[in-house]
């Protein structure tokens, strides 16, 4: 028994033996543990002389981590930002790659999705869209909507679920390609009626797709891999792009300082290769590949370079003047909800009804409610600077936070007049 | 035929009561079957707070330093960026197939040989586990291979099972050689049902209690005391493959700071030791990293996790199968039922019978399982009976998915061909039982 006992604990022991240490590629990403999952473990299953060590950062943290004189030593940058990449390549940090592009296509509509100069290269696009479940759509009598302008109607009153974009970034270019097709007064006059009959999300809490699943809301504005992703792990829903929308790219790029630059180059290389794009049609991942050969392996997937989707987007102006969109988004619409709500919900039901008089007092309010007092910014105005950089500069951040302040106070008064409006307009005989 | 008509009855009063009326289970099949909230969590606020916590359960964490603080504190030395890295779907992780192949959903834990057969001491250097990762500027403690040694097994009516023993090979330290260490490498666990799990009265798991076998029926559960001197109290140990850790708050903090590095209230040292002097310079992510709302948060979201309805609970193969798991002495430790305390919080957990099909005990598991290392309390080749709710779930949630603590077991039958010690009986039932029967028991553990 007790020489069992010492064999069974001696097979419990170790001994260091030495085995041949792979090369380390130090990739820093901001994907979530599903992407990174399904694409390390594939590519060092193909690269087993080469391990990837996944340094997690938001893009802004990686930004400002990667600009510094010394930065960490890092590799590959690999995540959905543009600002990112933009950034680096302007501050040179950023080596060209080495990789065959054939089957990679520059462009989706007119709008480049990689780097011409090959400084960083597209691996997947990700487009805007609503999602819903058809049969709870039926029974309320909702139709599907089509284009983002059927959300203003009455009828879709607290049946939205809306990102807002200081909280969710992705919900940033949401906003903003609203703004480019439809003008910047008209399209945020749009988003402040289909504010105005949703429910506003945040950070930390449930998805978008999942306020529809609870029953909170029949449509949720959302980006297309949350949708089908969450299709593929069973939910009973349906996504749709509406007629014109826009399609945000992630990339990936070496840095200039990479010290392997060859496994580097390997590395890009796999994630944009027929198995690493396939890889993107896994059930937790459902990401539109950038190369259109994969699309024939997930028939039912929508193809954005098939051209049936319109997509036109200025990614510079959007990326520019984001920070500056979240500032006013939360300024017209997130402090201003429950009015905002208010005002809307009782001129529909006013206008139900009205007679010809009302109706020309319910223009009125409408002009009032919709009065905007934000001009387009240049690209070089102060505040949209001021707002860009607020997270590094504590003077800009109170430039901007009272840039917020007042204009908040000023869209207050304007919903305010508008509600004293209504009531007026409701009790008279 | 009466046992047989009994359990029949069980089974039907086990799938009305225990589930039918109660709020607490998911009929969900996809994916998301183990990720789902408990139905009676239906105001906005709970599910944001669901959601909060799974956000939480869901984020890579970040070295400090970082401009997202509330996120930052990663390491020095960790397992993996995320809880759910070795949670996949909240499922059970996997082994790696072979020493080139890195540990993604395991780790392994340290020890060196000592005396007393219930504790071991942590390595002096690389402490109670290793850490395969580590921040820059900090050295990783190295690498754990599994090699395996595989072996044929023949059963009934001449089917044959290849068996896989694994073997762990320390190699690249860190810090020097390993020397003489005792290793257990365990793959992640699923979590459903956790908050009912601390919920089970405890005079419930004391009742199954027999150390001494006096009913001589070969099954000798106890219970793991766990001594919390500070308060000279005594708590039932429930979580963990080893039945080491009482409350699931402390599960999860201790994971927190063993698996990512991230300090707590509860765990507030880094888990450097006093001899890796980089690590314990590194750069905090606060004190603690991980704060007291960040806890509550992540343990609001597992407390919640619904359980998965049984499935398929009137199909006769099913029936046939549950009558053969209680045929095969199976019961005697994966209890079909068992009640929760009259006290339980939220009251939704107060006197509730469920089905974890687990008396929350420690087994000896033999030599086979045994992995000769010591562990708070447990001997080597003492094992917690591993609940089996959402058994059957398994393979829906995880892309591939291992059994039994080290995941050497790549099926439900071969995890149980695994069994000794205790369980021996059983297991050789298994083996003898014809094939219609051994498949029927599969079915019914599937519908778990």
């Amino acid at each position: 028994m007790l020489k069992n006992l010492l064999f069974f604990a001696l097979t419990g022991l170790l001994i260091f033996s030495g085995a041949a240490k792979a090369v380390t590629l130090n990739v820093m990403t901001s994907y979530p543990q599903p992407v990174v999952m399904v694409m390390q473990q594939a590519f060092e299953e193909a690269h087993p002389d080469i391990e990837l060590n996944i340094l997690w950062r938001r893009p802004h943290d990686a930004l400002s981590v990667l600009l510094q004189e010394e930065s960490e030593n890092v590799d590959v940058i690999w995540m959905p930002s543009v600002r990112t990449f933009l950034s680096l390549k302007a501050h040179g940090k950023l080596a060209q790659l080495k990789i065959n592009r054939e089957g990679l296509p520059i462009l989706l509509g007119e709008t480049a999705i990689s780097d011409p100069e090959d400084y960083f290269i597209a691996t997947e696009v990700a487009g805007y869209g609503v999602f819903f479940e058809p049969e709870k759509l039926k029974q309320t009598g909702l139709a599907v909507p089509d284009q983002w302008q059927d959300l203003l109607e009455a009828e879709w009153q607290d049946n939205i679920a809306l990102p807002i974009p200081s909280e969710v970034s992705f919900a940033n270019m949401l906003i903003d390609q609203l703004l480019q097709a439809e003008g910047w007064q008209s399209g945020w006059n749009q988003w402040q009626q289909i504010a105005a009959n949703s429910h506003l999300m945040g950070r930390g809490g449930m998805f978008t797709t999942e306020a529809v699943l609870a029953g909170q809301a029949k449509v949720a504005f959302t980006m297309d891999f949350f949708a089908a992703s969450s299709i593929a792990n069973g939910a009973n829903g349906k996504f749709i792009y509406p007629k014109q929308t826009a399609f945000n790219p992630a990339h990936i790029g070496i840095l200039s300082a990479a010290t392997q630059p060859e496994a580097a180059n390997t590395f890009v290389d796999f994630i944009v290769s027929e198995p690493g794009q396939s890889l993107l049609l896994h059930p937790d991942l459902r990401k539109l590949p950038v190369r259109p050969s994969v699309y024939s392996q997930a028939p039912k997937m929508q193809n954005p370079f098939a051209g049936n989707i319109r997509h036109q987007y200025d990614y510079q102006t959007g990326l520019q003047r984001r920070e500056f969109n979240a500032v006013v988004f939360d300024a017209a619409i997130t402090l201003q909800h429950d009015k905002l709500k208010q005002a809307w919900q009782q001129w529909h039901q006013l206008q139900q009804n009205a007679d010809a008089d009302q109706r020309a007092a319910l223009a009125e309010i409408k002009t009032v409610l919709q009065q905007w007092p934000v001009e387009e910014p240049a690209m070089d105005n102060v505040i949209l600077q001021d707002c860009a950089q607020r997270h590094d500069d504590d003077k800009k951040q109170q430039n901007c936070e009272a840039f917020k302040s007042e204009l908040a106070q000023s869209f207050e008064r304007q919903y305010d007049k508008a509600l004293t409006m209504l009531a007026q307009l409701t009790s008279k005989p | 035929m009466i046992r047989l008509i009994a359990l029949i009855y069980m089974g039907v009063v086990l799938s009305e009561s225990v589930y039918a009326e109660d709020l607490l289970e998911t009929t969900e099949l996809s994916r998301r079957a183990l990720s789902m909230p408990m139905p009676f969590l239906n105001s906005d606020q709970q599910l944001g707070q669901f959601a909060a916590g799974r956000s939480l359960f869901n984020q890579m964490w970040v070295i400090a330093p970082s401009n997202d603080e509330e996120i930052d504190g990663l390491g020095p030395l960790y397992n993996s960026i995320s809880c759910l890295a070795c949670h996949a779907g909240n499922g059970r992780g996997r082994a790696p197939d072979g020493p080139t192949e890195k540990m993604r959903s395991m780790l392994v834990r340290l020890s060196i040989p000592g005396e007393n057969p219930f504790h071991s001491e942590p390595h002096p250097v690389y402490g109670g586990q290793l850490q395969e990762f580590a921040v820059p500027g900090v050295p990783a403690e190295g690498r754990a291979e599994v090699h395996y040694e595989y072996s044929t097994i023949t059963l009934s009516e001449g089917e044959t099972l290849t068996l896989r023993k694994p073997s762990i090979q320390l190699v690249n330290p860190g810090y020097g050689e390993f020397g003489e260490v005792l290793t257990s490498a365990r793959i992640g666990p699923a979590l459903v049902g956790m908050g009912l799990i601390e919920m089970i009265d405890k005079q419930e798991i004391l009742s199954w209690q027999d150390p001494d076998d006096k009913n001589a029926d070969g099954i000798s559960g106890r219970v793991n005391w766990i001594i919390d001197e500070a308060r000279q109290t005594r708590h039932v140990g429930r979580f963990g493959y080893k039945a080491n850790i009482a409350t699931l708050d402390e599960q999860i903090a201790s994971a927190f700071q063993a698996d990512l590095g991230l300090t707590s209230a509860l765990f507030p040292e880094e888990n450097c030791s006093s001899v890796q002097t980089e690590c314990q310079q590194a750069v905090s992510g606060g004190e603690p990293e991980l704060t007291a709302e960040q806890l509550q948060a992540v343990s609001f979201y597992l407390q919640f996790l619904a359980v998965p309805a049984p499935r398929d609970q009137s199909e006769p193969e099913v029936i046939r199968g549950r009558a053969v798991f209680d045929e095969a002495g199976c019961t005697a430790c994966h209890r079909p039922q068992i009640k929760t305390s009259s006290t339980a919080k939220p009251a939704a957990f107060a006197n509730r019978l469920i089905a974890p099909y687990s008396d929350f005990l420690l087994h000896d598991m033999g030599e086979e399982l045994s992995d000769h290392r010591p562990d708070n309390g447990a001997r080597g080749s003492e094992w917690r009976t591993s609940p089996l709710w959402g058994i059957g779930l398994a393979e829906k949630v995880g892309d591939k998915v291992g059994y039994l603590h080290d995941g050497r077991a790549t099926t439900l039958l071969e995890a149980i061909l695994w069994h000794g010690g205790e369980a021996q009986k059983s297991r050789d039932a298994v083996i003898t039982m014809p094939k219609t029967d051994r498949d029927a028991l599969l079915q019914f553990l599937n519908a778990l």
